[in-house]
């Protein structure tokens, strides 16, 4: 059904090529799109997140600049009109909103009143896919790399992981939420739909995704430990559980028992996941003080 | 603990709050922990239980539809718990830290779903303004919205941080020591429930033998998470050209082959739409 549903978005957004929704700044000026990008980094989306029409009233904060510039001169039944516009449903990813903002103020600057409807449509169009992107880069693989060499720091008390983690996460996030503003703005709607953008797009995932599961090979080494201290008596010898695995591959249970854990979340919702938490605490120390593990 | 470092905890707690809805550049439990050791003057402690919390909680925080236990409340009341037990950066004082923020982030986790049924509020309110066709009235809102989202993890880490001390030194007093050491142990098991959240979201089938390839250069070559990144980043570039040059030769191959063909891929796109019903 949803398929249907963005096929019509999507032969909407096909219309609106025509009509070259391209920012040109003969309305809008440098400094209102520095201000829409300022009140999405100071307010966010997540601060007046509602349940029914989610993120709306911090897109509607974040893109009122340019809206009283467009509507400076305009009767109140217009400018109700355009709040009401932008307090239809709207539910994106921080950064990625970047230039969903961009590329509706382009719209809203070049669109007659009566064909509003385009900026609802390229909205709607825009902010699933973008969301997509946003999560799978900004907030798992980036978030994830920049945590991991942070905490390989922290572990040793090296006041420096923090400090890394803050600038490797932040440098990349807020470029790209500034950037996404001002170039969402000039190059308008064909930016993310010519096809050489989606290309580019998806080798960013990729890539992302590749170097991510990389990393995480590298940290189930690092950072999982499992040591069994069992010792089993053979005759006068004594053979060490753990010396026998490590001859097989080192860090072997590490790696097991996170491959488990993560074919375990095929079954087990995700919302119980606080207590397997509790559950390795529980158990792992019940072996521990039995001695099986060290 | 004095009143002084339990208040500017909390204020501390009230600004991630606020970052965590807005600005987004603290979030997580390695960037919300280091202050907390700063005012508590045990920056190594900190450093360490953040770190481990980092890697337990690597996943977490972006599931769609259901509310994440909470990770802010959670570093920063498990920081002070190990920090102010006076067991430091021992394995037991980190386990014990770990343990209080699990508890805290289940216990808060509730208050943030009550905390959203608040902000439901705002939306008869944002009408409301918009009827007016005031543009700046929106920021009214916002204001409010600040404040709100600042007290709702100010004062409940007040409360925790200034009252632990004395239930925590209790109970840690209470629990055997080889229990305490054990639950050491186990902790460090946890960075696996972590990574495999983390698992879940990158994991493709395909994608097995480059986890193997991290694994390798960890255990065997014993690389750490850096060098390990720059590898992995130059290898996967490479591999995305060499999948470029080999899509491009299979599309000459297949432009040869298919020409004059167009009416079958209509009927493929067809068949594609009743996949999708």
């Amino acid at each position: 059904m949803n398929k249907k549903e963005d096929k019509v978005i999507e032969k909407e957004l096909k219309d609106n090529k025509n009509t070259q929704n391209k920012g040109t700044y003969q309305k809008i000026t440098r400094s209102d799109l520095n201000k829409i990008y300022w009140r999405l980094q100071i307010f966010g989306l997540g601060l007046t997140a509602t349940n029914d029409n989610m993120q709306a009233i911090g897109f509607l904060t974040a893109i009122t600049p340019a809206l009283k510039r467009l509507y400076a001169k305009a009767d109140v039944k217009t400018r109700v009109k355009a709040m009401q516009r932008h307090l239809a449903m709207f539910l994106s990813q921080n950064t990625a909103t970047g230039m969903i903002l961009g590329i509706t103020t382009a719209i809203e600057e070049t669109t007659n009143e009566d064909e509003k409807e385009a900026v609802v449509a390229v909205k709607a169009g825009m902010m699933g896919p973008l969301a997509g992107i946003g999560d799978s880069v900004f907030k798992i693989t980036i978030q994830a790399i920049a945590g991991s060499i942070g905490a390989a720091y922290a572990l040793k008390g090296n006041f420096l992981g923090p400090i890394l983690m803050f600038l490797i996460y932040n440098a990349i996030n807020i470029f790209i939420k500034y950037y996404g503003v001002i170039a969402g703005y000039e190059k308008g709607i064909q930016y993310i739909q010519s096809g050489e953008q989606a290309k580019v797009l998806q080798k960013i995932i990729n890539i992302a995704t590749m170097v991510g599961v990389i990393v995480l090979g590298s940290l189930i080494a690092q950072y999982v430990k499992i040591n069994v201290g069992t010792a089993i008596k053979a005759g006068k010898s004594v053979i060490k559980v753990q010396k026998l695995l490590d001859n097989i591959m080192p860090k072997l249970l590490p790696l097991l028992f996170t491959i488990f854990l993560y074919k375990l979340q095929d079954v087990m919702p995700r919302k119980y996941m606080i207590w397997l938490i509790f559950g390795i605490l529980a158990i792992g120390t019940v072996l521990a003080v039995a001695g099986i593990l060290v | 603990m004095s009143f002084m470092q339990a208040l500017l905890i909390a204020l501390w707690a009230g600004y991630c709050s606020y970052d965590d809805e807005g600005p987004q550049m603290l979030r997580r439990p390695l960037l919300v922990g280091p202050l907390v050791g700063l005012i508590l003057g045990d920056m190594k402690t900190a450093l360490i239980v953040s770190g481990t919390l980092e890697l337990m909680w690597m996943g977490l925080g972006n599931m769609a539809g259901y509310q994440t236990p909470d990770m802010i409340v959670g570093t920063i009341v498990g920081v002070s718990v190990s920090i102010t037990s006076g067991t430091g950066a021992t394995p037991q004082g980190i386990a014990a830290g770990v343990a209080a923020a699990t508890t805290v982030a289940v216990l808060v986790q509730q208050l943030l779903l009550f905390a959203r049924f608040v902000r439901q509020l705002f939306e008869p309110w944002a009408d409301k303004i918009a009827l007016t066709g005031n543009f700046d009235g929106i920021m009214k809102i916002n204001i409010v919205a600040v404040i709100f989202q600042f007290l709702l993890r100010a004062i409940p880490t007040f409360l925790v941080v200034f009252f632990q001390k004395g239930v925590v030194d209790k109970i840690l007093a209470v629990i055997p020591k080889n229990i305490l050491s054990g639950l050491g142990v186990a902790a460090s098991i946890l960075p696996a429930v972590g990574l495999a959240i983390l698992m879940t979201m990158m994991m493709k089938p395909s994608l097995w033998p480059f986890l193997i390839l991290g694994f390798v250069l960890s255990t065997y070559l014993k690389l750490g998470v850096l060098p390990v990144t720059l590898i992995a980043l130059s290898f996967s570039v490479i591999y995305m050209f060499l999948m470029e040059i080999m899509d491009t030769q299979k599309e000459q191959q297949t432009i040869k082959s298919n020409t004059g063909q167009s009416d079958n891929n209509n009927s493929s796109d067809e068949d594609d739409e009743e996949y999708d019903l």
